[in-house]
């Protein structure tokens, strides 16, 4: 009940039924005693006015002595309106209306007012006088029914104002009800705001201004609301973005640093053990020269010198892989030619099982390049990717292209720069690679074949080529659903 | 209440006044001794009182009015004009602004009201019997109300 009294409809309520409760017996009061009095006094004066024909018209008769219309006076006293008593009082005697008894007659007390003396009836009294004698006229009304009358009235008036109350209690419902739906709305609407359905529009339907105005003001908060709720998810999906951006750099980067660090190790030490195998090779085939072609020691100092060349190539590799080969100067060249040449040679290598694909651009602008080391960085990717389809069906692509490197994506890879690309794109749908496996598998001597499959030199070469080449590596690999190369090399200026 | 006035007058009239008084009480309407005039109908009482210019013997009647005794004033009211007070005021008032009829001279006592009457020509004042039996130079012209 009390929750009931504290919503603004109980308070409307309420505060009418108090205003009610005040004024409606106030009102009933004074309507109530203007009427009596009004009533009262049109009774009185009615009285009077009949009490001074009656009074007038005795006197006539008994001025032409005519005692029978004295009679007959008396009695249309008491037919004519609310007569109750008609009586002529001279000095010696009591003449009274034929139509009372003498059972009938009351004593006689003259009233001034409306109900005096509680007897139901107004006496009054008229002097009439004929010649030396005087008389005095006593007339009686009954008050009973304008008593009832009033009665009547009083109890018109109180169903008059029950019904105005009860009329004005529903008004005051509706009227209530008008202000609080559209702001029940409102709070249902800002509810489910608060719970986080901002897309719930604040618009109450209301004729009432003040309500309209309201709801045109929650909505603008709401408006504002989710415009700033919206500006600050993209400020911080934006910040999301850039955070995980500058963790992929830094991981690209202490990737290539590791690698750095690794080739200038593997090319120092490659670099030493070439000056070593170059004294052995020239000693080597010195002695052979000394012995006889068909001696088993000959035959046994060539073999020695195979080894010898073939440890020269392994630490050429792993100069590659440190950059540290330097040998020829880099000549702008159009790419696809140097890789429509090298994929023929390719295409001779691999068995004739291998589905080997190509989308060669001849669009594709000009870079600074060692050809040489295109074809042996594309001969290495082909190589690994026929690796990873070993055992499976599938196929090798080989596609070249230009493209424009946005800002966005080059921020993510240390070495590249928005601009004029080639893309040299090289994939598989061979086994593919793990996490671990993407993280070291530009590393010398990584390898995931058995012993004396591979050197797990040949991504390494790849990786130097690229660097050497001002370009950018870009892997994804996914266990089971084989490996894609992107290789961007920068297009040379047109100068 | 609109009675209760007229009941404690009464009950103290009953309570001051003589066992004989108390029996028979009477109004009366007065005029000065030096007025020729010996009579007056109640029609022209009436008549005088609401305004209206009367003649009586070829003498004008100057009404006056005795407002200090309630109980004179409700006698007046009924058996004299035999009006309500209201109906009677809003008359005079009426009278008043219609024709320009000069409002009714009124006193207070009845010493002011025979005072008035022996000053004026026909004046004529309406009070107890018992009163005019105490003063003099006033003569009874007519019987307004005779009562218990």
């Amino acid at each position: 009940m009390a929750g009931r009294m504290n919503t603004v409809g109980g308070r409307l309520v309420l505060m009418l039924l108090l205003i009610h409760a005040v004024l409606m017996p106030a009102l009933f009061i004074a309507l109530a005693t203007v009427i009596d009095r009004s009533t009262m006094n049109a009774f009185v004066d009615d009285a009077r006015i009949e009490g001074r024909i009656i009074g007038d018209g005795v006197e006539n008769a008994l001025e032409s002595g005519d005692s029978g219309a004295v009679e007959q006076l008396l009695d249309s006293a008491m037919l004519s309106g609310h007569g109750v008593y008609a009586a002529l009082q001279f000095q010696d005697r009591l003449v009274t209306s034929s139509m009372m008894t003498s059972e009938d007659v009351p004593r006689f007390e003259e009233d001034f007012d409306f109900g005096e003396h509680g007897d139901n009836t107004y006496y009054m009294s008229v002097p009439v006088s004929h010649g030396d004698e005087f008389a005095i006229l006593r007339l009686g009304f009954d008050e009973l029914p304008t008593q009832q009358n009033l009665a009547a009235v009083r109890q018109t008036i109180i169903l008059i104002l029950v019904a105005y109350t009860v009329l004005a209690l529903v008004a005051t419902g509706y009227m209530a009800s008008l202000v609080v739906r559209p702001l029940k709305w409102l709070g249902r609407a800002s509810h489910a705001i608060s719970r986080g359905e901002v897309d719930k529009e604040l618009k109450a339907n209301s004729e009432l201004r003040e309500i309209r105005e309201l709801s045109a003001d929650l909505e603008t908060m709401r408006s504002n609301l989710v415009g700033m709720n919206a500006r600050l998810q993209k400020e911080i999906a934006e910040r999301e973005q850039a955070e995980a951006e500058r963790r992929t750099l830094e991981r690209h980067l202490r990737h290539a640093q590791r690698l750095e660090s690794l080739g200038t190790l593997a090319g120092g030490v490659a670099h030493e053990f070439n000056n070593v195998l170059q004294p052995i090779l020239l000693y080597t085939d010195l002695a052979r020269e000394e012995l006889p072609k068909d001696s088993e020691t000959a035959d046994n100092l060539g073999k020695v010198m195979d080894l010898a060349r073939r440890a020269k190539k392994l630490s050429n590799q792993i100069l590659a892989f440190g950059r540290q080969d330097i040998e020829a100067e880099l000549e702008v060249a159009e790419l696809s030619p140097i890789i429509v040449n090298a994929l023929t040679m390719i295409r001779a290598l691999l068995p004739a099982s291998v589905d080997l694909r190509a989308e060669i651009s001849n669009d594709v602008g000009a870079v600074r390049c060692d050809e040489a080391q295109i074809k042996q960085l594309l001969v290495n990717l082909c190589n690994n990717a026929y690796q990873a389809l070993s055992g499976r069906d599938g196929y090798i692509n080989v596609s070249l292209k230009e493209v424009i490197v946005p800002e966005v994506f080059a921020a993510k890879y240390p070495k590249l720069r928005a601009g004029e690309y080639a893309v040299l794109e090289v994939s598989d749908t061979g086994h593919g690679m793990d996490r671990d496996t993407m993280e070291r598998v530009f590393e010398p001597f990584f390898t995931t074949q058995q012993v004396g499959e591979g050197t797990g030199l040949g991504l390494s070469v790849v990786h130097g080529i690229v660097m050497r080449h001002d370009g950018e590596i870009v892997l994804s690999s996914e266990p089971g659903k084989g490996t894609h190369f992107r290789i961007y090399l920068p297009l040379a200026d047109d100068e | 209440m609109p009675g209760l006035r007229h009941i404690l007058l009464l009950t103290a009239a009953f309570v001051l006044l003589p066992c004989n008084a108390r029996a028979e009480r009477q109004v009366v309407l007065v005029t000065g001794d030096s007025c020729p005039v010996r009579e007056v109908s109640s029609l022209d009482v009436r008549k005088a009182y609401l305004g209206v210019t009367v003649s009586v013997d070829g003498r004008r009647l100057r009404p006056i009015r005795l407002i200090g005794d309630e109980m004179l004033s409700s006698i007046f009211y009924q058996s004299v004009v035999h009006m309500s007070r209201k109906s009677y005021e809003r008359r005079a008032l009426s009278l008043a602004l219609k024709y320009g009829t000069p409002r009714l001279e009124m006193v207070d006592s009845v010493d002011d009201a025979a005072q008035a009457v022996r000053g004026r020509e026909c004046g004529v004042v309406y009070m107890w019997k018992d009163d005019v039996d105490r003063l003099s130079g006033i003569k009874t012209v007519r019987l307004l109300w005779q009562g218990e």
